[in-house]
């Protein structure tokens, strides 16, 4: 069930307003567990099994470690944990990959086998909940964490539907405390949840899906077809098309977890106003981009054993982040490069080439915006030659723009998002929507429940980040 | 931390606005004449293609373009063939790998009536192509796969869209807005899709002659401004320079649907051709690159198979298809009854279907 479904809005109504009606805490909760096992259901009944049972093993798991004092013992439990949910995933999303490269491997070898194709189903989500699982058990592993939730409450922390299928990234430590403690939203949380899911809804439905997505896809779908103007139009429009897209599912995320009364923290923070990479990717998918830093960056080593070991700890978390997006080396390649980026830059830091606070930050913005949006097209291209099709239609001269009025506009509504992240750059956003009058609030609500009528109807694209 | 907005006046009060608006819109479509229709959308297709093959020998399935869909009435067929009609005709298609995925499919045992068109034998690919690879696709995976979420979804959107003039005949309310609203000429609806996926078209509500000559040139493969001056004589022109085109690959095409055609017959089914009526500058178009004796004799030779040719049989002359292409919605009924009537008296329906199979 994707949040832009009639589908949905009936669910999360029905929901709602049984949410409401029942009496106590303790009600409230199972009615949410059931009702995200329903949304996950809704998707493929057969996969809540997996899901359960993934649920379970971790859940188990941390038990036995929080209770356990021999350090051998709590280490091949946690071993044990990491390779039910690292096998489930490998399995489901990699299973097929590591076959078919195996089977290259032993052509170059002079070997001809083929893969029997098994069929295998990504469950959707699978990324997000095992990460949002593993937390928990490394938590309670390093002693960060004690190991006393009740089944249903971590059940609700791992499924619960806001964040189930495509994230934020949630710690165990952030939600579980609040599914322990009984709140009842208040009418002003409801009314902000609501307003956030309808400027998500609105990224997605009308900036992603509308705007940015049909200029992208014609061109990545023949990139020898276009011009300078037309790939860089392209280029652009998929900048716009996974923030939007993405950024878009998140603050839906948010809004309807504050409407059950749970906080989710913030997963993007105005990321194209990044003056370099490692700013990048603290305004960038941040649910990720700290879960890598804290469970597998700081372990490999972190900062610490000079530059090298650094430098080689960041490309390994890097191309691990890459390929966490999906089976494909398109995406290792765009994790690699972000990771020589974050380690380049941060030689230069180290020998006082890029001062953090000199004054050309907004000359450091630009650059790396345009660096980060260069580095999306291996991430968007299905494969190499595609890529390389659309590095070469960006010099490429001669050919008159195509696209005319999308491709315009799509350069236009970028020029205006990255504006909008420079101006917003160390602010937030409610305390702007705050100051703006009566008139101005009203507006911005009903022009993105009309923008989204008006765009209805199409092709129903799932979110972006679904897949991974 | 929470922004200090009265939300819920505030966004009942959006939604509100919003109605209005959208209300707004239906009222003004509706003013100028459009109605809600039907979604001829891909899971509409599917549906009837899994319908296609659960009905077995009951099925008459409809394989085929826009001159299927707009000319063939199937509550006509269904009351004179007593068979269940499906329409898979896909608009602006060659039905041919529509017609191969039927061939394949052992379920298919019924009477399948295929579209001929001289130019779409041995068409491939476009929007045919992509169905059935759907088709397959979906057929392949393991019931239990299938998502409740994505049935409650096709179901919902149909209701709401089968009701609101911003949604006719495909159109979205962006386009709506743009395209009917808009513009200060009066657009006018004329096409209206039924939930069967068969299409009325009242050319009534056209202009006439410019979007006859619009049919023609498209015809021709064009691009003519047809509001240019003495565009007759310009079209007239075009079409006496025409020459026949070569029937070589049409000949194996025809051999290949033959084979096609004779898996389905193997397992008691029927595959019948027919070929609708065209007419004026389209049908001469047709007549001068497609020569009768090359290509319809030659593919009924080829073939072996039943065909029906509107121009030849003396029942199906004289309808006239007001852009040259399509039957108005006003003669498919009588159109739909002459058809059937005369494959019952060629014997190309079984016994029971009120014919003696050939």
């Amino acid at each position: 069930m994707v949040f832009n479904s009639f589908t949905f809005l009936i669910f999360f109504a029905v929901v709602f307003g049984l949410y409401w009606l029942l009496p106590g805490w303790a009600a409230r909760k199972w009615l949410l567990l059931i009702a995200s096992y329903v949304f996950y259901g809704a998707w493929s009944p057969p996969y809540v099994f997996l899901l359960l049972a993934s649920t379970f093993l971790d859940w188990w798991l941390a038990r036995l470690i929080g209770r356990s004092a021999d350090p051998r013992r709590r280490r091949w439990l946690l071993v044990a944990s990491l390779a039910g949910n690292l096998g489930l995933l490998g399995y489901f999303k990699y299973g097929s990959f590591l076959l078919d490269n195996f089977a290259v491997l032993l052509a170059s070898a002079g070997i001809a086998w083929q893969p029997v194709d098994a069929g295998i189903v990504l469950p959707i989500g699978i990324s997000f909940y095992t990460f949002a699982s593993l937390s928990y058990t490394i938590d309670v592993y390093r002693g960060e964490m004690r190991a006393d939730s009740k089944f249903s409450d971590y059940a609700l922390f791992v499924s619960f539907f806001p964040h189930l299928v495509a994230g934020p990234i949630l710690r165990a430590r952030n939600l579980l405390p609040q599914i322990a403690a009984p709140r009842r939203p208040t009418l002003n949380e409801v009314g902000w949840g609501l307003a956030l899911f309808c400027f998500g809804l609105f990224c997605k439905v009308v900036m992603a899906d509308a705007l940015f997505a049909p200029v992208v896809d014609e061109v990545f779908a023949a990139p020898g077809k276009f011009g300078a103007a037309d790939t860089w139009a392209a280029a652009l429009a998929f900048s716009g098309q996974i923030y939007y897209d993405f950024n878009g599912y998140s603050l839906c995320a948010i809004g309807l977890a504050l409407c059950f009364g749970y906080a989710f923290p913030d997963n993007f923070r105005h990321p194209y106003a990044a003056v370099g990479f490692s700013d990048f990717w603290r305004r960038w998918h941040i649910s990720l981009s700290t879960w890598l830093r804290d469970y597998l960056y700081i372990p490999l080593g972190g900062n610490r054993g000079g530059a090298w070991r650094a430098g080689r700890s960041l490309m390994l978390t890097m191309l691990i982040g890459g390929l966490w997006h999906g089976a494909s080396w398109m995406f290792v390649l765009w994790g690699g490069l972000h990771g020589f980026y974050l380690w380049a830059e941060r030689l230069l830091q180290r020998n006082g080439a890029v001062a953090p606070d000199e004054g050309r930050q907004r000359l450091r913005q630009v650059l790396t915006f345009v660096v980060v949006t260069l580095t999306w097209i291996p991430f968007r291209a299905p494969d190499a030659d595609t890529a390389l099709g659309i590095l070469a239609g960006l010099f490429r001269s001669g050919l008159p723009p195509m696209l005319d009025l999308p491709g315009l506009a799509a350069i236009a509504a970028m020029i205006f998002t990255v504006a909008w992240h420079m101006s917003m750059r160390e602010r937030r956003f409610e305390p702007v929507i705050a100051a703006w009058g009566k008139s101005r609030q009203l507006a911005t609500v009903t022009g993105c429940l009309a923008a989204m009528y008006l765009f209805s109807g199409g092709d129903q694209r799932a979110f972006i980040y679904f897949q991974f | 931390m929470l922004p200090q907005v009265p939300w819920p006046g505030l966004l009942a009060a959006a939604v509100l606005l919003f109605f209005a608006a959208a209300i707004g819109m239906e009222m003004r479509l509706d003013a100028l004449g459009y109605q809600p229709t039907a979604r001829d959308s891909q899971e509409r297709w599917q549906a009837a293609r899994a319908r296609a093959s659960r009905l077995g020998e009951r099925a008459l399935i409809l394989v085929g373009a826009s001159r299927f869909q707009l000319g063939l009435d199937l509550d006509v067929l269904r009351r004179e063939t007593g068979l269940e009609p499906v329409q898979l005709a896909l608009d602006g298609s060659g039905g041919e790998p529509i017609l191969a995925g039927l061939a394949n499919d052992p379920k298919i045992r019924g009477t399948v009536l295929v579209e001929y068109y001289d130019h779409t034998v041995g068409a491939r690919g476009g929007v045919a192509e992509d169905m059935q690879r759907r088709h397959e696709k979906s057929s392949g995976r393991l019931r239990l796969w299938k998502r409740p979420a994505e049935r409650s979804e096709t179901r919902l959107t149909e209701w709401l869209h089968e009701r609101l003039n911003a949604y006719a005949d495909g159109a979205n309310p962006w386009s709506s807005l743009r395209w009917r609203i808009l513009p200060a000429a009066e657009a006018r609806q004329y096409l209206v899709t039924r939930p069967d996926r068969s299409r009325l078209a009242d050319y009534a509500r056209v202009d006439m002659p410019d979007f006859y000559y619009r049919r023609v040139a498209r015809t021709l493969g064009e691009e003519i401004d047809v509001k240019g001056p003495s565009i007759e004589a310009l079209l007239a022109q075009r079409i006496a320079a025409l020459k026949a085109e070569d029937n070589a690959d049409f000949l194996a095409a025809s051999r290949e649907v033959g084979r096609m055609a004779e898996q389905i017959r193997a397992r008691g089914g029927q595959v019948i051709f027919v070929a609708m009526p065209s007419s004026g500058m389209v049908r001469e178009i047709e007549r001068r690159r497609y020569p009768r004796e090359r290509f319809w004799e030659r593919f009924v030779a080829e073939t072996g198979l039943p065909g029906i040719h509107s121009d030849h049989e003396p029942e199906l002359r004289g309808y006239a298809c007001p852009d040259g292409s399509h039957l108005d919605v006003r003669d498919r009924g009588r159109y739909t009854a002459a058809l059937a009537d005369l494959m019952k008296r060629k014997g190309f329906l079984a016994p029971d279907q009120g014919g003696t199979r050939q």
